[in-house]
């Protein structure tokens, strides 16, 4: 008996308009928090803090209760209930599309170049994982999270430990946003960095090229001819090329494939290198070690990124946002890699043709579009609301690389959307027939 | 680099102007002080070059539109002799390079620069030989090269150097395009330092001519010069010319006196059912300015903050008209002048935050379907809400003064939230519709879309708590006025305050103060109203 009124009640306050508009008002600043958080940071910490927050979902699972409480409250309905229920339907049908779309649904992206293909899409969430490899490019996977670094900030104190085994690797700090800067620091027995200088009569170009330790050579195009920097061990397979071995402090000139010259390198050693009319003139080379070095910022910039600080074997080291790191112990090797997470769309994308369609003498863009080719065979043009659908997934032209001229897709597969358009209708009806025959 | 050229460009003479003959008495002899024309003679000469077609911000446009532009953009301002101010440029920037007319508005700037803080003007020479200023573009350079976010202070760097930019342009005749060009697949116009020939000659004996009939030659001449040069382009008078019809009009400034005047009338009885009249007046050519605009640019007026400010009082007096219809009072019309004169006073005078300029969409905006459902509907339903802000407002103020109320006031405000609520519902799912049809994307945290859910749930939250009985007709006033803060939000605040986001087309900046001071004076009225308490009883 007791038990009852207690239900009752609470079964009040669940249909009451009480609980109604405090859940709306509820809603409404949470969500109105959110834009300022993303005004001053961005929309990645505002989903997380905000947007998809337990807040958020307390919030939404309650006015869903309330919805579907106070209309099971007008139980038996009658013929004027129908606005009312019409329009109280179509926001729960909402809700729980947009559950579907959030929980089974895909939103990635693709970018791709001219005559670049791909069949995977970038997702947002960010995966750690770490591979150890067995020699010539085998790997297997020995860890796999996604940790919310954003969320919980890891340090020295309390680090995000990976356990590898009888190793281990430590995350013990994150920039949410930092400024990416490579410096070289001399360091002996470990990789080569030259500068040197490339001048003819048309140009002259100051540069600087590295090579890893572990790396047996590294090339570099410059006009019509390479340069590279080798342990010895390269063997030329290109008609012009400038060889540098700086363990024998040795050069090599190839002239149409064939080593014409040969000798030793020093500070200041100029060679005529026979293409067009360069000379390679070398500036510096020493050994030294590649190190990223990050500083943090407050707020995000477009140059921005964020990084990690990786422990291993009480080394310590900084890694940013995709890109991999790799870690040598005694008796193996890891690959830690820090990636949005990848997902394969099971059927292949080219881009054949980016196009801008820019307005009358001016730079500014009228359309946009991508002529691409689809599993090899069917060819289609995606531009601004028209989007492709292929297999399931719908691929959208969302914007563009104007340096680079790569056109960026978005892709996507949503399974509430259905849902979601009849919640809306509902919802529209509802309120046009409640307010139509009644004022407050 | 970029700064010797500019500093270059004005001692070079542009290529056109070394074409014109100088003959006795002509423009180049002049100094500026000369060669202000009496304002007879600058509407004749406006509306005789006016109608020259030239291409410029993606578009054909007739020169007088190119040159009212660039003045403004300029010199900050309106002036009535601005053709004579950009033909003069392109034809002795020499005698330009002292006179003070670029424009500089923030005093920090001033400052850096070591310029005095009282003029708000300064010359070309002043700034290019600045060595201060080549500092500060320096400065400017390497945060645009690190791609950080740019502060108040270097945004008003970079408009300083976009309006020199412009200048440099005209002057040197990179800009506009005067005549079509014949290469296949391009659509660019050849500017007056690319033009040969007969197009050449054409272009120069414009300018000749124009530089005798400023001296008080015959115009004639001129005429015949310009069309003789419209030979060459071959755009179809009509549109250019109705474009002109429109900037020199200027039917939103005569409709907001207009509406002035009907609500002035209001305050005296003798005028005060007269009212409609001047009222009515003012709509007529309110709605001509609207239907002028659509025609030329070919689309609905809502594409930035200052075609809203059109938009919305005419969508809200439209909406006045059609209650006025159910239920005969003036009450709805008189809050819609209300608007109407508001938001046209507003569009018209904070011209240099607003950007009131005819431009091309943006290429997410195209596509005349969605922009006018969703943006039109959105929109309408900020309409419905400064309705209800003004009855809102009114209806407080009447409290505030101890007089009665009428059941008939708060039958308006009901309706008018309702309208509001269904447009902002139907508008803001449409815009979910279009975003996920376009983009993917049903729902994607956009500040824009956040903040009409933001106004929604405000407006609905008002509704139920009035449905509850924790609110009743008075507290329903006050409700519309605190919502309506929320639409601003929506409105002003996610493009000009918070700045983030899809809807980027739309942002600006400035204007912040003057809205913070209109909130926090109804703060004050409320506050005023809430120690008054007693709500007075209904009429009748």
């Amino acid at each position: 008996m007791f038990n009852k009124i207690i239900n009752f009640k609470f079964l009040k306050f669940l249909s009451s308009l009480k609980l109604a508009v405090i859940n709306i008002l509820l809603l409404g600043v949470i969500s109105a928090v959110g834009t300022f958080v993303e005004s001053y940071y961005d929309l990645y910490l505002a989903q997380h803090l905000v947007y998809q927050s337990v807040w958020m979902k307390i919030v939404l699972v309650l006015f869903s209760i309330n919805l579907l409480s106070v209309m099971v409250d007008r139980w038996p309905w009658k013929r004027r209930h129908m606005p009312f229920v019409t329009a109280h339907l179509g926001i729960i049908m909402i809700i729980i599309g947009s559950f579907l779309t959030g929980e089974f649904g895909m939103d990635g992206s693709m970018r791709l170049e001219p005559e670049e293909q791909s069949s995977s899409i970038v997702l947002n969430p960010r995966i750690l994982s770490v591979y150890s490899s067995f020699g010539e490019g085998s790997f297997s996977e020995l860890y796999k999270d996604q940790p919310k670094f954003i969320l919980n900030r890891p340090s020295a104190q309390s680090p995000y430990t990976i356990s590898l085994g009888t190793e281990f690797m430590e995350i013990v700090d994150y920039y949410p946003y930092a400024r990416e800067k490579i410096i070289f620091q001399r360091k002996p027995k470990s990789g080569w960095l030259f500068h040197f200088k490339l001048s003819g009569t048309r140009a002259q170009e100051l540069s600087q090229m590295y090579k890893m330790k572990r790396d047996a050579f590294v090339k570099q195009q410059f006009g019509l001819a390479h340069i590279v920097i080798s342990d010895g061990s390269y063997k030329s397979s290109e008609r012009n090329e400038l060889i540098l071995i700086p363990a024998k402090a040795m050069y090599q000139l190839v002239q149409q494939g064939k080593v014409r010259q040969a000798g030793s390198i020093y500070k200041g050693k100029k060679i005529q290198t026979g293409w067009m009319d360069l000379t390679f003139e070398l500036i510096d080379f020493y050994q030294a070690e590649k190190v990223y070095q990050f500083t943090p910022l407050k707020r995000p910039d477009d140059n921005s990124t964020s990084a990690l600080k990786v422990r291993f074997q009480g080394k310590e080291s900084w890694m940013k946002l995709n890109s991999f790191l790799s870690f040598y112990s005694k008796d193996a090797s890891y690959t830690l890699s820090y990636m949005n997470q990848r997902k394969s769309i099971g059927s292949t994308l080219k881009l054949i043709k980016f196009q801008i369609d820019r307005y009358q003498g001016s730079q500014k863009a009228k359309e946009y579009s991508s002529v691409v080719q689809v599993d090899g065979h069917k060819t289609v043009t995606i531009s601004m609301n028209e989007p492709l659908k292929h297999n399931g997934w719908t691929f959208y032209q969302s914007g563009f690389d104007e340096v680079q001229t790569a056109s960026i897709l978005s892709v996507n597969y949503d399974p509430g959307r259905f849902i979601k358009y009849f919640g809306s209708f509902l919802l529209v009806a509802g309120i046009f027939a409640l307010f139509y025959r009644k004022r407050l | 680099m970029n700064f010797l050229k500019i500093i270059l460009a004005f001692f070079v003479y542009s290529s056109v102007a070394q074409d014109i003959p100088v003959g006795e008495g002509s423009a180049k002899e002049k100094t500026v002080q000369d060669l202000q024309i009496s304002k007879s003679k600058t509407g004749e000469l406006n509306s005789i070059l006016g109608s020259i077609p030239v291409q410029a911000g993606g578009r054909i446009k007739p020169f007088d539109t190119f040159a009212r532009e660039s003045v403004k953009h300029i010199y900050g301002k309106r002036k009535s002799s601005y053709i004579h101010w950009v033909i003069t440029w392109l034809l002795i920037p020499e005698e330009w390079m002292n006179k003070s007319f670029i424009w500089i508005e923030k005093a920090q700037v001033k400052k850096a620069l070591g310029l005095s803080e009282k003029e708000s003007h300064f010359s070309p020479l002043e700034i290019l030989s600045n060595k201060n200023f080549q500092r500060e573009m320096g400065e400017l350079n390497i945060r645009r090269e690190q791609r950080e976010k740019l502060n108040s202070y270097f945004l008003e760097i970079e408009k300083l150097e976009s309006r020199l930019a412009l200048y440099q342009a005209i002057v040197e005749g990179r800009f506009p395009g005067w005549m079509p060009n014949h290469v296949e697949g391009s659509t660019d116009w050849l500017t007056a330092g690319q033009l040969s020939g007969a197009q050449r000659t054409a272009l120069a004996d414009v300018f000749s001519a124009y530089s005798r009939a400023v001296d008080g030659g015959d115009t004639q001449n001129l005429k015949q010069a310009v069309n003789h040069l419209k030979t060459f382009t071959k755009v179809s008078d009509q549109k250019i010319n109705i474009e002109v019809h429109y900037n020199s009009l200027k039917p939103f400034r005569i409709s907001w006196i207009f509406y002035l005047i009907s609500l002035i009338s209001l305050l005296f009885v003798r005028f005060r059912n007269y009212f409609f009249i001047p009222l009515g007046a003012g709509f007529l050519i309110h709605t001509y300015g609207i239907a002028l605009r659509s025609y030329i640019m070919e689309r609905p007026p809502v594409s930035n903050m200052f075609e809203t400010l059109l938009w919305v009082p005419w969508a809200a007096l439209v909406i006045s008209l059609v209650m006025v219809w159910i239920r005969k009072t003036r009450f709805p019309l008189v809050t819609a002048g209300v608007v109407c004169f508001l938001c046209l006073f507003v569009s018209d005078t904070a011209s240099s935050i607003l950007n009131d300029q005819l431009e091309p969409l943006e290429a997410v905006l195209r596509s005349n379907f969605w922009l006018s459902t969703h943006v039109l509907i959105i929109t309408m339903s900020y309409s419905a809400f400064f309705l209800a802000f003004i009855m809102g407002d009114f209806l407080a103020f009447r409290f505030l003064m101890g007089q009665k109320q009428s059941k008939n006031h708060f039958w308006f405000l009901q309706r008018v939230l309702q309208v509001g609520v269904f447009l902002l519902t139907l508008g803001t799912l449409l815009g979910a519709i279009w975003a996920d049809y376009s983009w993917g994307r049903f729902w994607g945290w956009d500040p824009k879309e956040v903040w009409a859910l933001v106004s929604l749930l405000g407006y609905l939250a008002l509704l139920h708590a009035k449905l509850q009985g924790w609110i009743r007709e008075f507290g329903l006033a006050i409700g519309s006025i605190l919502s309506f803060f929320l639409i601003i939000m929506a409105w002003y605040g996610v493009n000009f305050v918070l700045g983030k986001g899809l809807h980027s087309y739309g942002f600006g900046t400035g204007g912040f103060s003057y809205v913070l001071a209109f909130v926090l004076i109804h703060f004050v009225f409320l506050y005023l109203v809430w120690r008054k308490k007693k709500f007075p009883p209904f009429e009748g």
